[in-house]
């Protein structure tokens, strides 16, 4: 028996970037493409309207929306303000457009384990705003390859386009982490 | 043992709403006593007399707005600050710490301000030194939540509401280290917009009204909170302790 949609947003929703899947995403942008824009839309409105934010923000939709749409230049992916990280962004923001994700053969991979943060940050439905105004729905489901073979490298050569140098072995193990995961 | 203390009840203290004077003492207590955290945890009631005393601080006391004038309806700046829980202090492998909690203060129109101070020290599985500036923290900053005239408390311009969140993201296996957090709290009636406080400024502070400047017409402090933590994952069985309070 399948997992009911609701579910499945909602487990992408609150889960955490410190153990961040990437499978957890896949599943959530596979199952609001079918719906269209405003279908996909109005389900995570309908799920954010029933979870506790003040206790759980349900930030991991933060990631879902930012690889359920696209977004047409010159518009860019808002950024997230949640915190300071590591990496921080990349100095010209087009270089990683979805940053903190960066999409390797269709696996969306999170490039910050957590963030370091002292106040408060801005509601998921902030973002859900701007896309509902700015976002092109996706094509097409993510189809990601049968196995991890080769993804670690492409990450690793797009992290250093992006940054100009290589990524740390920290980090490099934080995403070896989520593709075994995967 | 994880040290807690919080002091989750506060008194509202009745302020007048037109001429004010300059400064607010408690009975008996002299105006140096003022910079001292008022950590209030008994619902008990305190008297105020309202007196013109020489300001100590170096900060300017708020409440001295020139436009303040009789008859004019004022807010009442707070004399206390406290905190409640919204989610308990939690501190997990590879130096992750979380510890949500929501304001309470008996001020109104005006400002809670908060000095939050950082520190890092330790090193990663690399061997490489893990500071402020790898973690990507900001050393000391401002940030602030608005009050309005019935007490209720919103950040980020009303896009956020009564919440401060204290998080540490992992830093990896095999890493060790110490860190700590500082929150002195404050009050102040000026708009610190005027001081330059801008949202997203600062980016630990979120999306806050923050700042790496101090905003005018602070008041004493009002409460320091702190929240510290050592984690060491070079063990076989990764350990994070540490209090907030």
């Amino acid at each position: 028996m399948g997992v009911a949609p609701e579910a499945i947003v909602a487990r992408a929703g609150g889960s955490a970037f410190a153990d961040y899947d990437p499978r957890v995403v896949v599943d959530a942008v596979n199952v609001l493409v079918p719906l269209g824009k405003l279908g996909a839309i109005d389900a995570i409105e309908m799920h954010l309207s029933r979870a506790d934010l003040e206790r759980d923000p349900q930030e991991g939709l933060f990631l879902v929306l930012r690889v359920l749409f696209d977004v047409s230049p010159p518009r860019r992916h808002p950024p997230l303000n949640l915190g300071g990280s590591v990496p921080p962004p990349p100095p010209d923001a087009s270089a990683m457009p979805r940053f903190p994700i960066v999409l390797v053969d269709d696996v969306p991979l999170l490039l910050v384990s957590g963030y370091a943060l002292g106040g408060d940050t801005e509601p998921v439905s902030t973002h859900v705003e701007f896309y509902r105004e700015h976002g092109r729905l996706r094509g097409a489901p993510l189809t990601p390859p049968p196995t991890s073979d080769g993804l670690l490298e492409r990450y690793e050569a797009e992290y250093t386009s992006a940054y100009g140098s290589p990524p740390s072995q920290r980090e490099i193990e934080f995403v070896d982490a989520q593709l075994s995961r995967m | 043992m994880f040290e807690r203390v919080h002091a989750r009840c506060a008194r509202r203290a009745q302020v007048p709403t037109t001429t004010r004077p300059s400064t607010l003492t408690r009975a008996g207590s002299s105006a140096s006593e003022r910079s001292e955290p008022e950590r209030s945890t008994h619902p008990t009631r305190v008297d105020f007399h309202f007196a013109q005393v020489p300001v100590t601080s170096p900060i300017p006391l708020a409440g001295d707005q020139p436009e303040e004038q009789e008859g004019m309806m004022l807010g009442g700046d707070a004399t206390s600050a406290s905190t409640s829980d919204l989610s308990a202090a939690a501190w997990t492998d590879h130096g992750v710490f979380k510890w949500w909690i929501k304001w309470v203060t008996d001020g109104t129109s005006g400002w809670i301000v908060q000095k939050i101070t950082n520190t890092y020290s330790g090193t990663d599985g690399a061997g490489k030194a893990i500071t402020n500036a790898t973690v990507g923290v900001t050393p000391s900053y401002y940030e602030a939540w608005e009050v309005d005239a019935a007490g209720g408390i919103t950040g980020s311009l009303g896009a956020t509401g009564n919440r401060d969140r204290w998080e540490r993201p992992g830093q990896g296996a095999s890493s060790k280290g110490t860190w700590s957090m500082t929150g002195e709290v404050y009050w102040t009636a000026e708009d610190p917009a005027k001081s330059g406080f801008k949202s997203k400024a600062v980016a630990n502070a979120g999306t806050l009204l923050s700042s790496k400047s101090a905003p005018a017409k602070l008041s004493g402090l009002l409460l320091t909170r702190t929240a510290d933590g050592a984690w060491d994952s070079t063990g076989k069985t990764p350990t994070h302790t540490g209090t907030a309070k």
